[in-house]
């Protein structure tokens, strides 16, 4: 969690070039890439309402304009409303709104419900919304008051389009009097609109359409204007009377001007993402379906498969001074990884292709449609440069797996001597050097670039053609923030 | 059976209309009466901890990145739809800038790879939720008012006046105007004054106007106290009350106030078009809804057009304005709601056709705006 | 950044067999009803109210100074009654900061100086910033973080919280430690 209270003081650079802490990025362990949350593509999965933790069906979702039907937001601060219970006599308003829950001895009490917020106070009742019988649903629906003149005008310019669609075809039709002996699609069936409307007797679509578009009224202008209200220049202004812009559009449709309009919100739903890799198609993230649920079925983090860099602590950089590290690196994968801190300018060049097996490249030349070079908007150049470098040792480093029970023997392992400062099962801890240089302003970033080379075992069951490559010399680069240069 | 999965094949997703303002964004789908949220145009930038707004960049890659995190918060926070293989109808001004524009594309056809994009000027698409063959629009958004005349579903493009009279000139006033009234330099936040304009601001009628400019003015309006959180409150005077959208309506010799624009756009527009547009005007944008606002803009008109250089140039005497089917910050995007859904989001450039030519049609570009069969040349020249 | 060590006052603070560090300088009404779940550290001037109704933490949590952990009440229509209040493993409640939450999920981080309502449910996974006030009966979701007053969604968590939270508890019950000198 100290990545999410810091600053990022270690950065990767992602395969598309984005500078990003480990916590935010994914690993595609079939194309054994680095990927963001900025280069993969997006998807939704399920829709959930954040405030009953209840899943709806995408086609619900849709059906509801991705709302709930059992919680409402406050119109007036958007927190979330709480239903509250009186006991009102039949055939008798309640007179006191503030007495909430307390009980009103009578022969027949009824519970009844309205909305609260505990924010801001605000109740159903201020706006003249009746309570309700039913704890959940059952409040009044609004109905968006231009609806109807946007229907006509839908209704209009679809008939328009449907005649425009008509005589384009018919004058297809005319240009190809001849028809080839093999049947379209509307032929085989043998229903054509306008056929049927023949045989069931209607008037031909056209004149139905027409009929559409002759009985449109289009919107009539007029002189008159909205003048100001007479007592504008008399009247007190209550600013507590009128709503304010982020209240008006909460409700895109009302867009309510006095707070005495203002109307419950019906929660908008929340959705679960999941995550998909552009190059390879195969999912990165996906969520279990419950809502409540933290769990992911696929779970692909560069957290969980990229030998994770933390400082542990440094000294402050000052120009043309070696100052001293501590890098702690830990490996996340089940299998013992060997690694080598490198410079940035000594690993091997990136373009190379991969060799491609031939299914791949087959699979390629059958999705004509994919594009990648398309991709190409989305490569950034990280800049990489910083006063600072970090000695790389030349040896080799190997990392033991990860191992939850060694969290128990909690007696670190000290080298003595050596970069090595102590190992602690899959941890280990580093004494490096970092380089200013000379030419280092004091008061600018000390930024230094480190390269890390490390073996990776892949676990997926590779195909059965494929010849088993499963151990990999995998590179990545990432950025430490040391501070500030000293004067 | 093989015909019902071709219609299920043929059935296109319910499209997204997009309109991307500079302060608000609508967003919504095509064939519904409003969109499904109106929200500032602005996501959380984790890596600066604060708000950002999409239009504040200084480079294609800035702006990209925006547009990504804009975008994304709007498919994934609000419309809750996959982006992928569904159109999308794109309402923006006929002045954007062919970056953004080209910018917008790249990131709606690579980054979120939707199947097509209808890109559609706002003034056609005001015109059509008015229904009628000519319209002047007029829309007064956030930075900029435009006016442009619509006849015949085309947008006569020589005619457009465009001028940074808006939200912004009427915040900048009305801040000005709050610091005489308190007597000293308040340093208020925008959504603070937005939200003074919004409660308290009105525009007053053209004679109290004039009034003010005069040495004694006339009745100011109740002066009203606005609380500010760990403040004291400021006071709002009358005066700044009535005032703070006067800059749309100063006139100067440029002759570039709001009225100035409406005229000087129907004398640029065919002699046989002019009263018919003159009779037609919609006035929307957010800004529209200002209270009194097209009130004072019709008795403008009128008294304006008696005017010279207006008086002899113009035989129109006659101003009628509609009220539109919708609400006046949403009046574009209800066009494009409209318009997709009426064609079923036939016009929409396909993703495929973007990745062959990557290009977008554009009408200052020469390449789409000549004519589609230049006329053979004579053979004996 | 790897956490700093914190060190404390060895005499201030009792250590319990399950490995629970619990400073001398707290009020835990009712201490027959607080059960704290092992390596939980409660912090000096922190209260636990333990008299209103149970509470109950999971392994690993952090009770920071000055905080204030208080079963939620409900009104009735014959008075009010305390509700018990369940807090999950992995759980950091920051400085100054009051809880009046009825269920604190798992692998949860709360600021400091934050209000959290009374009958509040923070699901597994969410975070609370600094200064945030939760308004009464919010429900925050999983991997949600909540920011301001009234705190509202501000972005999502990364998918490895789980394992970041955990990391972080562990590792500052591990650099919580006992000064030398006496």
């Amino acid at each position: 969690m100290a990545y999410l209270t810091q600053p990022d003081y270690v950065k990767y650079v992602c395969s598309c070039g984005q500078l990003k802490p480990i916590t935010s990025l994914y690993f595609c362990r079939h194309c054994l890439k680095i990927r963001c949350g900025f280069c993969i593509c997006h998807e939704v999965d399920s829709h959930y309402c954040a405030n009953c933790l209840e899943n709806m069906p995408s086609s619900e979702a849709r059906l509801k304009k991705n709302r709930c039907s059992s919680c409402f937001d406050c119109p007036s601060c958007f927190h979330t409303l709480s239903t509250r219970a009186t006991l009102a006599q039949p055939r008798q308003p309640v007179a006191d709104a503030a007495g909430g829950d307390t009980k009103v001895e009578n022969k027949q009490p009824k519970k009844m419900y309205y909305l609260s917020c505990f924010n801001c106070r605000w109740t159903s009742r201020d706006v003249g919304i009746p309570d309700q019988p039913v704890a959940s649903g059952g409040w009044p629906e609004r109905t968006n008051p231009f609806t109807t003149r946007f229907n006509q005008l839908l209704d209009y310019y679809k008939a328009i389009a449907q005649q425009e669609k008509q005589e384009k075809l018919e004058r297809e039709r005319k240009k190809f009097a001849i028809r080839g002996k093999y049947l379209t699609l509307t032929d085989k069936t043998g229903l054509t609109g306008a056929m049927a409307r023949n045989i069931a007797g209607l008037p031909s679509s056209e004149s139905g359409s027409s009929a559409t578009i002759a009985n449109f009224t289009p919107s009539q202008a007029s002189s008159e204007v909205e003048e100001l209200p007479e007592d504008i220049f008399t009247k007190d202004v209550n600013l507590k009377l009128s709503t304010s812009m982020a209240q008006r559009l909460a409700s895109p449709a009302w867009q309510p001007i006095s707070v005495s309009r203002l109307h419950p919100l019906a929660k908008l739903l929340s959705v679960k993402r999941s995550q998909r890799c552009r190059a390879c198609d195969h999912n990165l993230t996906k969520p279990e379906y419950n809502p409540g649920s933290i769990k992911f079925k696929i779970e692909l983090l560069a957290y969980y498969h990229v030998p994770e860099v933390k400082i542990i602590s440094f000294e402050s950089a000052k120009p043309g001074a070696k100052s001293a590290l501590l890098l702690k690196l830990t490996n996340p994968t089940g299998h013992e990884m060997r690694m080598q801190l490198l410079r940035p300018e000594d690993l091997p060049p990136d373009d190379k292709e991969e060799p491609k097996s031939l299914d791949k490249s087959l699979e390629k030349s059958l999705n004509l449609e994919k594009d990648t070079s398309l991709y190409q908007w989305m490569q950034r150049r990280p800049v990489l440069s910083g006063p600072c470098t970090v000695n790389a040792p030349s040896t080799e480093l190997t990392l033991a797996q990860r191992d939850d029970a060694a969290e128990y023997d909690d007696d670190a392992h000290h080298d003595a001597g050596g970069i090595i400062l102590w190992r602690k099962s899959n941890k280990l801890a580093l004494r490096l050097e970092v380089e200013t240089s000379e030419s280092a302003t004091p008061g600018t970033e000390a930024n230094a670039t480190l390269a890390l080379q490390y073996s990776y075992r892949n676990t997926v069951p590779p195909a059965a053609n494929a010849q088993p490559h499963r151990d990999h010399t995998l590179y990545t680069v990432v950025t430490l923030q040391l501070g500030l240069v000293a004067g | 059976m093989a015909l019902y999965e071709g219609i299920a094949l043929i059935q296109e997703k319910q499209a997204v209309v997009l309109d991307l303002g500079t302060d608000y964004t609508k967003f919504g789908f095509t064939g519904e009466a409003a969109p499904r949220c109106i929200i500032r145009s602005e996501f959380w930038c984790t890596s600066e901890r604060r708000y950002k707004r999409v239009h504040d960049y200084h480079t294609a890659e800035e702006l990209y990145d925006n547009l990504v995190h804009m975008l994304h918060l709007l498919y994934f926070r609000h419309v809750l739809v996959n982006p992928k293989e569904r159109k999308v109808v794109v309402v923006e001004s006929l002045l954007t800038p062919t970056l953004f524009r080209e910018t917008l594309a790249k990131v709606l056809f690579t980054h979120y790879e939707v199947s097509g994009v209808m890109w559609a000027d706002s003034p056609r698409l005001c015109a059509i939720t008015l229904g009628t063959p000519i319209a002047l629009i007029v829309s007064i958004g956030a930075r900029e008012a435009e006016v442009c005349a619509v006849v015949h579903a085309s947008v006569v493009l020589h005619a457009i006046q465009s001028q940074p009279i808006a939200a912004r000139a009427i915040h900048d006033e009305l801040s000005r105007l709050l610091d005489e009234d308190n007597n000293t330099e308040l340093h208020l936040p925008d959504h603070i004054i937005e939200d003074i304009k919004v409660k308290a601001c009105f525009v007053g009628p053209r004679e109290r106007a004039l009034q003010w400019l005069e040495d004694k003015g006339p009745t100011p309006a109740k002066s009203v106290q606005y609380p500010l959180s760990g403040r004291a409150p400021i006071t709002v005077s009358g005066r700044s009350r009535e005032l703070a959208a006067e800059p749309l309506f100063t006139r100067d010799n440029e002759l570039a106030s709001l009225p100035d624009i409406v005229l000087q756009c129907i004398i640029q527009c065919p002699i046989d078009a002019r009263r018919a547009l003159a009779e037609n005007i919609l006035v929307t944008g957010g800004t529209a809804s200002m209270l009194g606002l097209k009130a004072r803009l019709a008795h403008e008109l009128r008294y304006l057009v008696t005017q010279p250089p207006y008086s002899d140039r113009l035989y129109v005497r006659e101003f009628k304005f509609h009220k539109s089917a919708c609400h006046d910050n949403v009046c574009a995007w209800t066009g494009g709601a409209l318009a997709a859904a009426a064609d079923g989001g036939a016009r929409a450039l396909p993703r495929d056709v973007f990745t062959r030519s990557r290009r977008l049609r554009d009408w200052p570009c020469l390449l789409d705006n000549a004519p589609p069969h230049p006329r053979p040349r004579p053979a004996n020249l | 950044m790897e956490l700093q060590d914190t060190y404390y006052n060895k005499s201030e603070y009792v250590e319990t067999a399950s490995g629970n560090k619990v400073s001398r300088q707290t009020v835990l009404c009712g201490s027959q009803n607080i059960v704290l779940h092992g390596k939980v550290i409660v912090q000096s001037d922190a209260i636990i109210r333990g008299d209103l109704a149970n509470v109950k933490t999971g392994r690993f949590c952090i009770i920071s100074k000055g905080s204030v952990i208080r079963p939620p009440f409900k009104k009735f229509s014959k008075g009010v009654a305390f509700f018990p209040l369940q807090m999950g493993d992995h759980v950091f409640v920051g400085e100054n900061t009051v809880v009046n939450a009825a269920v604190v999920g798992s692998y949860v981080y709360i600021g400091k100086n934050v209000v959290i309502g009374r009958r509040c449910v923070l699901k597994d996974c969410c975070m609370i910033e600094d200064n945030s006030v939760l308004p009464a009966e919010t429900v925050v979701p999983s991997f949600a973080r909540y920011s301001g007053s009234p705190a509202r969604l501000i972005t999502t968590l990364p998918e490895a919280t789980p394992d970041l939270m955990t990391e972080f508890t562990k590792s500052y019950y591990q650099h919580f430690l006992p000064t030398t000198v006496n």
